[in-house]
């Protein structure tokens, strides 16, 4: 009976440190899984943040040519090295304009010619039927080429009308030929006049892939690349033809779509 | 006495978990949000809490900070009463680099200028007025350039022949003969974003300054 007393000491004490050491436990266990729900919920917020901004902007393009989706995920990516240039007349630069915005002052203004081919040019392009605008604007790493790559959706039903008197108005502008785009012999690349001799040059090419028309405008130092262009103005064409799903390169534009 | 400690350690033992369990118990619990504050908040008038502290609202010809979207073109002179437009020039018109470098005397070196600058967007209009040609090119700098904007207005400044413009306009100005034999006042403003570039020419007559002063101040009012 001697022991007892001892052994209910050491009894009670070892209960009270493990009800102790159990209550303690679960309060720490309960913060580090309030703190772990907290985290997860603000990493999940982020990363539906995140799949929003990079989902892919589901374009592609219809067995009759005809393309849906975002028109700015069709766009030719800045190439590595290079950079974003000035704006594309009154469209602004990596920008999508849709239906509701385009007026014939914006139209107008796509083309950027010879003050003697402005009627012509203005006139043509202000009879487009365009559903969006898409532009991107580039520098290449020397500043030495600045290309300008032009999307215009055109009304499918009108599309092959207004392609044609595109294509009327740049052979008719009677300007120097240009180099030919690889693989497309239908696209057409035309230099202006009054230049090319001396410091400057300019080149346009038009092409187009089912109902979207592609203008590319390139200007820089004599000699003109005009083979990294019509490479590029290949690379955009290929980009157009292209019947996968497409991710706009500048995520926060990746809801323009149409 | 045994009873005694028994009751006594038992007693411990129950405060102790009593105290383990019921902060545990608290501590697992969602914190109470706080209730909402029922009593109308006040609201205090803007101006009267800035009265006296904010600085006045510069105006707008002095206004660096000034940024511009949309259409260059809206904000050109129009073609003012008596002046023809001369069909071979701008007018009313977004042009490229390309065109603005074009008869620069080191097109290239514009060109390149424009770029690296931050040359966002250009616009063009002229006209000619009583035997003298006046041109206005506004340029628009990219976000974060408008230091390089108001720099370049200074250019005037580093060429012989620099003229006065009027007082007010943050800019500089220049006289000269051009590579057409042509005698050119020349000049630059600025206004936040927006560099202004002037021209009066005649090829028989030294322009009289108070011509692009007047076309300097018609415009720049327009900002």
């Amino acid at each position: 009976m001697a022991t007892r007393k001892p052994l209910l000491a050491v009894a009670g004490a070892l209960a009270s440190v493990a009800i102790g050491a159990g209550a303690g436990a679960y309060v720490v266990h309960n913060r580090d899984a309030n703190r772990a729900r907290e985290v997860s919920a603000i990493q999940a917020a982020d990363a539906a943040q995140l799949v929003k901004l990079r989902t892919p902007v589901h374009s592609g393009a219809r067995s009759d040519g005809s393309h849906y989706g975002s028109l700015f995920a069709y766009l030719l990516p800045t190439p590595d090295g290079w950079s974003l240039g000035p704006d594309v007349g009154l469209v602004g630069n990596n920008d999508y304009v849709g239906a509701a915005q385009i007026n014939k002052e914006l139209q107008n203004s796509l083309l950027d010619v010879p003050k003697s081919d402005l009627g012509s040019t203005e006139s043509t392009l202000a009879d487009l039927h365009l559903q969006g605008i898409a532009v991107r604007s580039m520098l290449s790493s020397d500043d030495a080429l600045q290309l300008d790559v032009q999307l215009l959706q055109l009304d499918p039903k009108l599309a092959s009308a207004d392609q044609k008197s595109l294509s009327v108005l740049v052979d008719g502008l009677g300007w120097r030929q240009g180099a030919s785009v690889p693989g497309y012999p239908s696209a057409s690349c035309v230099l202006p006049p009054g230049l090319g001799s001396d410091t400057l040059d300019s080149m346009v090419c038009i092409a187009s892939y089912g109902d979207v028309e592609v203008m590319v405008q390139a200007e820089g130092a004599v000699p003109l690349d005009q083979n990294t262009t019509v490479r590029m103005v290949a690379q955009q064409l290929d980009r157009l033809k292209s019947n996968q799903t497409l991710t706009a390169t500048s995520p926060d534009q990746g809801d323009q779509n149409e | 006495m045994r009873t005694t400690r028994l009751f006594g350690a038992a007693a411990v033992i129950g405060v102790l978990g009593g105290v383990g369990t019921g902060y545990a118990i608290q501590a697992a619990r969602p914190a109470t949000p706080l209730p909402p504050l029922t009593r109308t908040q006040p609201r205090y008038a803007p101006s009267g809490v800035y009265q006296g502290i904010a600085p006045a609202m510069l105006p707008a010809a002095q206004d660096d900070a000034a940024l511009t979207d949309g259409d260059l073109t809206k904000l050109l002179l129009p073609v003012p009463a008596g002046a023809h437009a001369d069909p071979s020039t701008w007018q009313d018109q977004s042009i490229d680099v390309e065109q603005d470098s074009d008869l620069c005397a080191n097109a290239v070196s514009c060109f390149h200028d424009d770029f690296s600058q931050g040359v966002e967007a250009i616009a063009d209009t002229s006209w000619d007025q009583n035997g003298y040609y006046m041109e206005v090119r506004i340029f628009r700098f990219a976000a974060g350039s408008s230091g390089t904007a108001r720099q370049w207005a200074q250019d005037g400044n580093s060429n012989t022949g620099g003229f006065t413009i009027p007082s007010g306009i943050n800019g500089s100005g220049y006289e000269f003969r051009d590579k057409y034999g042509d005698n050119d006042d020349t000049s630059w403003a600025v206004h936040g974003d927006l560099m202004v570039k002037f021209w009066v020419t005649s090829p028989t007559t030294v322009p009289n300054t108070s011509l692009i002063d007047n076309l300097m101040t018609q415009q720049m009012g327009r900002l």
